[in-house]
Protein backbone atom coordinates (compact mmCIF):
# COMPACT_ATOMS: atom_id res chain seq x y z
CA UNK A 1 0.00 0.00 0.00
CA UNK A 2 1.10 3.38 -1.00
CA UNK A 3 0.52 6.30 1.56
CA UNK A 4 1.82 8.68 -1.27
CA UNK A 5 0.24 9.09 -4.78
CA UNK A 6 3.30 10.08 -6.87
CA UNK A 7 0.77 11.69 -9.19
CA UNK A 8 0.59 14.36 -7.04
CA UNK A 9 -0.48 17.05 -9.38
CA UNK A 10 -3.90 15.28 -10.12
CA UNK A 11 -4.82 14.40 -6.87
CA UNK A 12 -6.28 17.99 -5.86
CA UNK A 13 -8.73 17.96 -8.68
CA UNK A 14 -10.40 14.57 -7.90
CA UNK A 15 -13.71 17.06 -6.57
CA UNK A 16 -13.98 18.47 -10.09
CA UNK A 17 -15.84 21.83 -9.13
CA UNK A 18 -18.68 22.98 -11.16
CA UNK A 19 -21.43 20.10 -10.80
CA UNK A 20 -22.26 20.61 -7.38
CA UNK A 21 -25.45 20.93 -5.88
CA UNK A 22 -28.91 19.25 -4.51
CA UNK A 23 -30.67 16.44 -5.86
CA UNK A 24 -34.28 17.84 -6.07
CA UNK A 25 -37.50 15.58 -5.94
CA UNK A 26 -40.65 18.21 -6.37
CA UNK A 27 -40.31 19.73 -3.57
CA UNK A 28 -37.97 17.43 -1.63
CA UNK A 29 -34.29 17.65 -1.23
CA UNK A 30 -32.66 13.84 -0.15
CA UNK A 31 -29.18 14.51 -0.89
CA UNK A 32 -26.89 16.24 -2.74
CA UNK A 33 -24.08 15.69 -5.33
CA UNK A 34 -20.57 17.15 -6.60
CA UNK A 35 -18.32 15.70 -9.10
CA UNK A 36 -15.51 13.13 -9.16
CA UNK A 37 -12.02 12.47 -11.23
CA UNK A 38 -9.78 9.99 -11.07
CA UNK A 39 -6.30 11.44 -9.28
CA UNK A 40 -4.58 9.43 -12.44
CA UNK A 41 -2.79 9.96 -15.35
CA UNK A 42 -5.19 7.46 -17.31
CA UNK A 43 -8.74 5.76 -17.14
CA UNK A 44 -9.16 2.98 -14.62
CA UNK A 45 -11.77 0.02 -14.59
CA UNK A 46 -14.27 0.74 -12.13
CA UNK A 47 -12.70 -2.75 -10.14
CA UNK A 48 -9.67 -1.03 -9.15
CA UNK A 49 -11.02 1.33 -7.24
CA UNK A 50 -10.25 -0.59 -3.12
CA UNK A 51 -11.38 2.17 -1.54
CA UNK A 52 -13.83 5.34 -1.71
CA UNK A 53 -14.65 7.26 1.66
CA UNK A 54 -16.30 10.43 1.65
CA UNK A 55 -16.37 12.82 4.80
CA UNK A 56 -18.53 16.29 4.78
CA UNK A 57 -17.33 18.88 7.19
CA UNK A 58 -15.56 16.27 9.00
CA UNK A 59 -18.14 13.91 9.38
CA UNK A 60 -17.70 10.47 7.61
CA UNK A 61 -20.67 9.47 5.09
CA UNK A 62 -21.87 5.97 5.01
CA UNK A 63 -21.08 3.92 2.25
CA UNK A 64 -24.61 2.77 1.36
CA UNK A 65 -25.51 6.49 1.30
CA UNK A 66 -23.40 7.13 -1.76
CA UNK A 67 -23.70 6.03 -5.59
CA UNK A 68 -21.63 7.01 -8.38
CA UNK A 69 -22.84 7.87 -11.38
CA UNK A 70 -20.85 6.70 -14.83
CA UNK A 71 -21.22 5.65 -18.53
CA UNK A 72 -24.96 6.55 -17.57
CA UNK A 73 -25.17 4.08 -14.99
CA UNK A 74 -25.51 4.36 -11.21
CA UNK A 75 -23.65 1.95 -9.17
CA UNK A 76 -23.49 1.84 -4.92
CA UNK A 77 -19.90 1.50 -3.65
CA UNK A 78 -20.05 -1.95 -2.84
CA UNK A 79 -20.86 -3.53 -6.07
CA UNK A 80 -17.27 -1.60 -7.50
CA UNK A 81 -15.18 -4.76 -6.97
CA UNK A 82 -17.36 -6.45 -9.48
CA UNK A 83 -17.19 -4.08 -12.26
CA UNK A 84 -14.03 -4.85 -14.56
CA UNK A 85 -15.65 -4.32 -17.47
CA UNK A 86 -16.87 -1.04 -16.30
CA UNK A 87 -14.31 2.04 -17.55
CA UNK A 88 -13.71 5.24 -16.15
CA UNK A 89 -11.94 7.44 -18.30
CA UNK A 90 -9.25 9.81 -17.21
CA UNK A 91 -11.32 12.77 -19.25
CA UNK A 92 -14.74 11.45 -17.78
CA UNK A 93 -16.42 13.09 -14.16
CA UNK A 94 -18.24 10.79 -12.60
CA UNK A 95 -20.87 12.09 -10.28
CA UNK A 96 -21.34 11.28 -7.05
CA UNK A 97 -24.53 11.18 -5.64
CA UNK A 98 -25.19 11.68 -1.46
CA UNK A 99 -28.48 11.02 0.17
CA UNK A 100 -29.08 12.99 3.25
CA UNK A 101 -32.41 15.01 3.80
CA UNK A 102 -32.20 18.27 3.25
CA UNK A 103 -28.91 18.17 1.09
CA UNK A 104 -26.46 20.88 1.40
CA UNK A 105 -26.86 24.57 1.45
CA UNK A 106 -24.23 27.33 1.41
CA UNK A 107 -20.57 26.48 1.70
CA UNK A 108 -19.57 23.25 3.21
CA UNK A 109 -16.00 21.14 3.16
CA UNK A 110 -15.94 18.04 1.20
CA UNK A 111 -13.69 15.35 1.46
CA UNK A 112 -12.32 12.15 -0.64
CA UNK A 113 -10.36 9.40 0.09
CA UNK A 114 -9.39 6.97 -2.92
CA UNK A 115 -7.31 3.84 -3.18
CA UNK A 116 -6.77 2.60 -6.21
CA UNK A 117 -5.39 0.18 -7.71
CA UNK A 118 -3.11 -0.27 -10.29
CA UNK A 119 -3.86 -3.09 -12.26
CA UNK A 120 -0.82 -2.78 -14.50
CA UNK A 121 1.95 -2.62 -11.65
CA UNK A 122 2.56 -6.55 -10.33
CA UNK A 123 5.99 -5.84 -11.38
CA UNK A 124 6.89 -8.65 -8.65
CA UNK A 125 3.72 -10.07 -7.97
CA UNK A 126 1.31 -7.62 -6.09
CA UNK A 127 -0.21 -4.88 -7.64
CA UNK A 128 0.40 -1.40 -5.84
CA UNK A 129 -2.75 0.35 -4.43
CA UNK A 130 -2.23 4.44 -3.95
CA UNK A 131 -4.14 6.33 -1.52
CA UNK A 132 -5.40 9.43 -2.37
CA UNK A 133 -7.04 12.44 -0.25
CA UNK A 134 -8.72 15.85 -1.27
CA UNK A 135 -10.55 18.25 0.24
CA UNK A 136 -12.41 21.04 -0.83
CA UNK A 137 -14.91 23.68 0.08
CA UNK A 138 -17.85 23.60 -1.88
CA UNK A 139 -21.04 25.99 -2.46
CA UNK A 140 -24.26 24.61 -2.27
CA UNK B 1 33.83 5.51 -33.51
CA UNK B 2 31.60 6.48 -35.79
CA UNK B 3 31.48 9.76 -37.61
CA UNK B 4 28.28 9.12 -38.86
CA UNK B 5 25.20 11.62 -38.06
CA UNK B 6 22.73 9.63 -35.84
CA UNK B 7 19.87 8.34 -37.95
CA UNK B 8 17.79 7.88 -34.80
CA UNK B 9 14.39 8.95 -34.60
CA UNK B 10 12.72 11.57 -32.42
CA UNK B 11 8.99 10.87 -31.18
CA UNK B 12 7.10 12.39 -28.89
CA UNK B 13 4.91 9.99 -26.64
CA UNK B 14 1.32 12.06 -25.87
CA UNK B 15 1.56 10.83 -22.63
CA UNK B 16 3.90 14.20 -22.15
CA UNK B 17 1.02 16.11 -22.64
CA UNK B 18 -1.22 14.63 -20.10
CA UNK B 19 -1.42 17.30 -17.78
CA UNK B 20 -2.91 19.36 -20.42
CA UNK B 21 -5.25 16.81 -21.88
CA UNK B 22 -6.66 16.05 -18.23
CA UNK B 23 -7.47 20.01 -17.47
CA UNK B 24 -9.31 19.97 -21.23
CA UNK B 25 -6.82 22.23 -22.35
CA UNK B 26 -5.59 20.29 -25.29
CA UNK B 27 -7.52 17.52 -27.35
CA UNK B 28 -5.69 15.06 -29.44
CA UNK B 29 -5.58 17.35 -32.76
CA UNK B 30 -3.73 20.16 -30.47
CA UNK B 31 -2.01 17.57 -29.19
CA UNK B 32 -0.41 16.23 -32.78
CA UNK B 33 0.31 19.70 -33.72
CA UNK B 34 2.33 20.40 -30.55
CA UNK B 35 4.43 17.65 -31.44
CA UNK B 36 4.45 17.89 -34.67
CA UNK B 37 6.27 21.89 -33.83
CA UNK B 38 8.45 20.68 -30.96
CA UNK B 39 9.98 18.35 -33.90
CA UNK B 40 8.67 15.35 -33.56
CA UNK B 41 8.52 13.09 -36.53
CA UNK B 42 6.57 9.82 -34.93
CA UNK B 43 4.19 9.75 -31.71
CA UNK B 44 3.03 7.12 -29.26
CA UNK B 45 -0.45 7.09 -27.66
CA UNK B 46 -1.50 5.33 -24.33
CA UNK B 47 -4.39 3.74 -24.85
CA UNK B 48 -5.79 3.75 -21.46
CA UNK B 49 -5.40 7.48 -21.34
CA UNK B 50 -6.22 8.90 -24.98
CA UNK B 51 -8.13 6.42 -26.77
CA UNK B 52 -12.18 6.66 -26.18
CA UNK B 53 -14.12 3.05 -25.83
CA UNK B 54 -10.41 1.73 -24.61
CA UNK B 55 -9.99 -1.38 -24.23
CA UNK B 56 -12.04 -2.29 -27.58
CA UNK B 57 -12.08 1.17 -29.36
CA UNK B 58 -13.89 1.63 -32.98
CA UNK B 59 -11.89 0.43 -36.24
CA UNK B 60 -13.74 4.37 -37.19
CA UNK B 61 -11.71 6.22 -34.53
CA UNK B 62 -8.30 4.62 -34.94
CA UNK B 63 -8.65 4.97 -38.67
CA UNK B 64 -8.98 8.33 -37.98
CA UNK B 65 -6.49 8.46 -35.65
CA UNK B 66 -4.16 7.49 -38.22
CA UNK B 67 -5.52 9.64 -40.87
CA UNK B 68 -4.84 12.63 -38.66
CA UNK B 69 -1.27 11.65 -37.59
CA UNK B 70 -0.05 11.10 -41.17
CA UNK B 71 -2.01 14.66 -42.36
CA UNK B 72 0.65 16.14 -40.15
CA UNK B 73 3.33 14.30 -41.58
CA UNK B 74 3.65 12.38 -37.97
CA UNK B 75 4.38 8.20 -37.68
CA UNK B 76 1.46 7.12 -35.57
CA UNK B 77 4.39 4.77 -34.73
CA UNK B 78 3.16 2.97 -31.60
CA UNK B 79 0.54 1.96 -29.41
CA UNK B 80 0.77 1.66 -25.92
CA UNK B 81 -0.51 -1.19 -23.90
CA UNK B 82 -1.36 -1.56 -20.80
CA UNK B 83 -1.34 -5.23 -19.50
CA UNK B 84 -3.80 -4.68 -16.33
CA UNK B 85 -3.69 -8.39 -15.25
CA UNK B 86 -4.32 -6.92 -11.45
CA UNK B 87 -7.89 -5.61 -13.06
CA UNK B 88 -9.63 -8.27 -11.25
CA UNK B 89 -9.59 -7.89 -7.16
CA UNK B 90 -8.51 -11.65 -5.69
CA UNK B 91 -6.71 -12.71 -8.85
CA UNK B 92 -4.44 -12.34 -11.64
CA UNK B 93 -5.47 -12.74 -15.09
CA UNK B 94 -4.69 -16.04 -16.45
CA UNK B 95 -2.21 -16.35 -18.88
CA UNK B 96 -4.61 -17.17 -21.59
CA UNK B 97 -6.27 -13.37 -20.66
CA UNK B 98 -3.31 -12.10 -21.23
CA UNK B 99 -2.21 -13.60 -24.11
CA UNK B 100 -5.97 -12.81 -25.39
CA UNK B 101 -5.49 -9.15 -24.09
CA UNK B 102 -2.63 -8.69 -25.97
CA UNK B 103 -3.53 -10.22 -29.28
CA UNK B 104 -6.32 -6.89 -29.24
CA UNK B 105 -3.51 -4.48 -28.69
CA UNK B 106 -2.24 -5.70 -32.07
CA UNK B 107 -5.30 -5.94 -33.59
CA UNK B 108 -5.28 -2.15 -32.21
CA UNK B 109 -2.21 -1.16 -33.15
CA UNK B 110 -2.73 -2.64 -37.29
CA UNK B 111 -5.63 -0.82 -37.45
CA UNK B 112 -3.85 2.76 -36.31
CA UNK B 113 -0.88 2.46 -38.91
CA UNK B 114 0.96 1.70 -35.62
CA UNK B 115 4.80 -0.40 -36.05
CA UNK B 116 4.96 -1.27 -32.42
CA UNK B 117 3.13 -2.13 -29.47
CA UNK B 118 4.51 -1.39 -26.30
CA UNK B 119 3.23 -4.04 -23.77
CA UNK B 120 4.44 -4.03 -19.67
CA UNK B 121 6.87 -6.76 -18.01
CA UNK B 122 3.57 -8.56 -16.55
CA UNK B 123 3.82 -10.34 -20.04
CA UNK B 124 6.10 -13.02 -18.91
CA UNK B 125 9.30 -14.18 -21.02
CA UNK B 126 7.22 -17.53 -21.71
CA UNK B 127 4.44 -15.67 -23.25
CA UNK B 128 6.06 -13.99 -26.08
CA UNK B 129 6.62 -17.61 -27.44
CA UNK B 130 3.13 -17.31 -27.36
CA UNK B 131 2.63 -13.77 -28.95
CA UNK B 132 5.60 -13.62 -31.41
CA UNK B 133 3.34 -15.71 -34.26
CA UNK B 134 0.71 -12.92 -33.47
CA UNK B 135 3.20 -10.32 -33.69
CA UNK B 136 4.05 -11.75 -37.46
CA UNK B 137 0.72 -12.21 -38.79
CA UNK B 138 -0.21 -8.32 -37.80
CA UNK B 139 3.50 -6.67 -38.68
CA UNK B 140 3.51 -5.33 -35.26
CA UNK B 141 6.19 -5.37 -33.13
CA UNK B 142 5.47 -6.08 -29.57
CA UNK B 143 8.26 -4.28 -27.27
CA UNK B 144 8.28 -5.16 -23.67
CA UNK B 145 9.12 -2.20 -21.96
CA UNK B 146 11.71 -2.65 -19.23
CA UNK B 147 10.56 -0.05 -16.24
CA UNK B 148 11.99 0.66 -12.83
CA UNK B 149 12.13 -0.97 -10.30
CA UNK B 150 13.26 -3.52 -12.96
CA UNK B 151 17.03 -3.42 -14.63
CA UNK B 152 18.37 -5.35 -16.97
CA UNK B 153 19.91 -7.13 -13.98
CA UNK B 154 16.66 -8.45 -12.59
CA UNK B 155 16.31 -11.82 -12.82
CA UNK B 156 13.20 -11.44 -15.05
CA UNK B 157 15.07 -9.84 -17.42
CA UNK B 158 17.92 -12.14 -17.81
CA UNK B 159 15.29 -14.39 -18.87
CA UNK B 160 13.70 -12.04 -21.53
CA UNK B 161 16.76 -11.47 -23.24
CA UNK B 162 17.44 -14.99 -23.42
CA UNK B 163 13.93 -15.29 -25.00
CA UNK B 164 14.60 -12.32 -27.43
CA UNK B 165 17.70 -14.23 -28.79
CA UNK B 166 15.66 -17.45 -28.80
CA UNK B 167 13.00 -16.53 -30.63
CA UNK B 168 15.10 -14.13 -32.69
CA UNK B 169 12.24 -12.22 -34.20
CA UNK B 170 12.47 -8.51 -35.52
CA UNK B 171 8.72 -8.33 -34.06
CA UNK B 172 9.78 -9.27 -30.77
CA UNK B 173 11.86 -7.04 -28.33
CA UNK B 174 12.10 -4.39 -25.45
CA UNK B 175 11.43 -1.08 -25.14
CA UNK B 176 13.99 0.72 -23.11
CA UNK B 177 12.46 3.28 -20.35
CA UNK B 178 15.52 5.27 -19.64
CA UNK B 179 13.89 5.64 -16.02
CA UNK B 180 15.67 2.17 -15.53
CA UNK B 181 19.21 4.57 -15.15
CA UNK B 182 17.80 7.33 -13.00
CA UNK B 183 20.60 8.21 -10.17
CA UNK B 184 18.49 10.11 -7.67
CA UNK B 185 14.79 11.40 -7.77
CA UNK B 186 13.88 14.81 -8.78
CA UNK B 187 12.79 17.21 -6.82
CA UNK B 188 9.03 17.09 -7.92
CA UNK B 189 9.37 13.73 -6.37
CA UNK B 190 10.71 14.61 -3.22
CA UNK B 191 8.71 17.81 -2.61
CA UNK B 192 5.29 15.43 -2.44
CA UNK B 193 7.03 13.82 0.89
CA UNK B 194 7.95 17.08 2.12
CA UNK B 195 3.86 18.10 1.72
CA UNK B 196 3.71 14.65 4.18
CA UNK B 197 6.12 15.99 6.56
CA UNK B 198 9.75 14.34 5.63
CA UNK B 199 12.10 16.90 7.27
CA UNK B 200 14.72 18.56 5.13
CA UNK B 201 17.47 16.74 7.24
CA UNK B 202 15.56 13.12 6.58
CA UNK B 203 15.92 13.79 2.63
CA UNK B 204 19.72 15.64 2.65
CA UNK B 205 20.43 12.12 4.48
CA UNK B 206 18.85 9.92 2.14
CA UNK B 207 19.99 11.91 -0.71
CA UNK B 208 23.07 11.16 0.76
CA UNK B 209 23.10 7.47 1.35
CA UNK B 210 21.45 7.13 -1.98
CA UNK B 211 24.93 9.31 -3.93
CA UNK B 212 27.35 6.64 -1.47
CA UNK B 213 25.68 3.44 -2.63
CA UNK B 214 24.81 2.36 0.97
CA UNK B 215 22.61 -0.60 1.93
CA UNK B 216 18.62 -0.08 2.25
CA UNK B 217 18.52 -1.69 5.49
CA UNK B 218 21.57 0.70 7.23
CA UNK B 219 19.10 3.75 6.42
CA UNK B 220 16.15 2.41 7.87
CA UNK B 221 18.11 1.34 10.75
CA UNK B 222 19.12 5.54 10.82
CA UNK B 223 15.51 6.33 10.53
CA UNK B 224 14.56 4.11 13.39
CA UNK B 225 16.81 6.26 15.66
CA UNK B 226 15.58 9.69 14.67
CA UNK B 227 12.51 9.33 16.60
CA UNK B 228 10.14 11.42 14.09
CA UNK B 229 6.69 11.14 15.08
CA UNK B 230 5.00 8.18 13.70
CA UNK B 231 3.10 10.20 11.42
CA UNK B 232 6.30 11.81 9.08
CA UNK B 233 8.19 8.33 9.81
CA UNK B 234 6.01 6.28 8.01
CA UNK B 235 6.13 8.55 5.03
CA UNK B 236 10.34 8.73 5.60
CA UNK B 237 10.09 4.92 5.36
CA UNK B 238 8.07 4.90 1.84
CA UNK B 239 10.34 7.59 0.91
CA UNK B 240 13.65 5.68 1.45
CA UNK B 241 12.02 2.42 0.33
CA UNK B 242 11.00 3.69 -3.24
CA UNK B 243 14.09 5.27 -3.35
CA UNK B 244 16.46 2.80 -3.06
CA UNK B 245 14.62 0.45 -5.22
CA UNK B 246 14.07 2.93 -7.83
CA UNK B 247 17.65 4.97 -8.64
CA UNK B 248 20.75 4.53 -8.02
CA UNK B 249 24.43 5.53 -9.37
CA UNK B 250 24.88 4.45 -13.00
CA UNK B 251 26.95 1.80 -14.79
CA UNK B 252 26.81 0.69 -18.05
CA UNK B 253 25.08 -2.95 -18.75
CA UNK B 254 23.87 -5.47 -21.36
CA UNK B 255 22.45 -2.63 -23.24
CA UNK B 256 24.98 -2.42 -25.86
CA UNK B 257 25.14 -5.83 -26.76
CA UNK B 258 20.90 -6.30 -27.32
CA UNK B 259 20.50 -3.13 -29.44
CA UNK B 260 19.39 -5.43 -32.44
CA UNK B 261 16.02 -6.06 -29.66
CA UNK B 262 15.21 -3.00 -29.07
CA UNK B 263 12.13 -1.56 -30.25
CA UNK B 264 12.58 2.22 -29.35
CA UNK B 265 13.70 4.12 -25.97
CA UNK B 266 11.65 6.47 -23.68
CA UNK B 267 13.52 8.86 -22.94
CA UNK B 268 11.94 9.57 -20.01
CA UNK B 269 12.06 13.29 -18.06
CA UNK B 270 10.88 15.40 -15.93
CA UNK B 271 12.45 18.68 -15.35
CA UNK B 272 14.56 20.21 -18.14
CA UNK B 273 17.18 22.70 -16.70
CA UNK B 274 19.40 24.46 -18.06
CA UNK B 275 18.50 22.10 -21.55
CA UNK B 276 19.33 19.48 -19.53
CA UNK B 277 17.42 16.49 -17.34
CA UNK B 278 19.76 15.74 -14.67
CA UNK B 279 18.58 12.78 -12.96
CA UNK B 280 19.51 10.70 -16.09
CA UNK B 281 23.20 10.07 -17.34
CA UNK B 282 21.61 10.97 -21.07
CA UNK B 283 25.19 12.23 -22.24
CA UNK B 284 26.30 8.61 -21.92
CA UNK B 285 23.41 6.79 -23.07
CA UNK B 286 22.55 9.09 -26.02
CA UNK B 287 26.51 8.55 -26.49
CA UNK B 288 26.08 4.70 -26.75
CA UNK B 289 22.87 5.05 -29.08
CA UNK B 290 24.77 6.95 -31.65
CA UNK B 291 27.65 5.10 -31.64
CA UNK B 292 25.92 1.99 -31.78
CA UNK B 293 24.50 3.09 -35.65
CA UNK B 294 20.68 2.61 -33.89
CA UNK B 295 17.75 4.06 -36.41
CA UNK B 296 14.67 3.75 -34.54
CA UNK B 297 12.94 5.96 -32.18
CA UNK B 298 13.69 7.82 -29.01
CA UNK B 299 10.35 8.59 -28.23
CA UNK B 300 10.05 11.98 -25.30
CA UNK B 301 8.24 10.69 -22.71
CA UNK B 302 7.98 13.96 -19.59
CA UNK B 303 6.71 13.24 -16.36
CA UNK B 304 7.18 15.99 -14.65
CA UNK B 305 3.66 16.58 -14.76
CA UNK B 306 2.82 14.11 -12.10
CA UNK B 307 3.66 16.69 -9.91
CA UNK B 308 4.25 20.17 -11.82
CA UNK B 309 1.63 22.52 -12.02
CA UNK B 310 0.89 23.15 -15.98
CA UNK B 311 0.39 27.12 -15.59
CA UNK B 312 4.25 27.06 -13.97
CA UNK B 313 5.85 24.00 -16.21
CA UNK B 314 3.68 24.12 -19.19
CA UNK B 315 4.38 20.46 -20.77
CA UNK B 316 5.09 21.66 -24.51
CA UNK B 317 8.12 23.81 -23.12
CA UNK B 318 9.55 20.52 -21.75
CA UNK B 319 8.88 18.41 -24.36
CA UNK B 320 10.33 21.35 -26.78
CA UNK B 321 13.64 21.76 -24.61
CA UNK B 322 13.71 17.99 -24.40
CA UNK B 323 14.22 17.38 -28.42
CA UNK B 324 16.67 20.01 -28.77
CA UNK B 325 18.65 18.47 -25.90
CA UNK B 326 18.29 14.96 -27.18
CA UNK B 327 19.59 16.53 -31.48
CA UNK B 328 22.77 18.40 -29.21
CA UNK B 329 23.31 14.50 -27.86
CA UNK B 330 22.74 12.98 -30.93
CA UNK B 331 25.12 15.29 -32.86
CA UNK B 332 27.60 15.40 -30.41
CA UNK B 333 31.33 14.09 -30.98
Amino acid sequence: MSLVNNQDAYVEYMIWEGGEGNIRIRDSVPGFRFLLRLPNFRGNYLSCVEGLEFRVDGEPVEPGDVQLLLNNKKFPLHVLPELFAEYWDCNECATVEILREGGLEGEHRIEVVMRLRYAYSAYFGVCKVVTSHCMKNLTF
Amino acid sequence: MSKMRSKAKLGVSLFSYSCAYFLYRKNLREMLESARSCGAQGVEIVAAQMIPGYPYPTREWLEEFRDECLGLGLDPFCYSAHLDSGLRPGRNMTEEEMIRSTINDLECAYRMGASVVRTQQVLSPKLLYAMAPWAEKYEVKIGVEIHPPHRFSTPVWEEYVRVFRDIDSPYVGVCVDLGIYQEYPYDGWISVYQKHGVGDETVSYLLNALGEGKEVEQVMEWLEAQGENQQASLYAREMAEEMFSLYQPYRPDILKDIMPYVTHFHTKFYQMQEGEEKTIPYREILGLIRESGYEGYLISEYEGHYVYKEDEVPCEDQIRAHIQMERRLLEAR
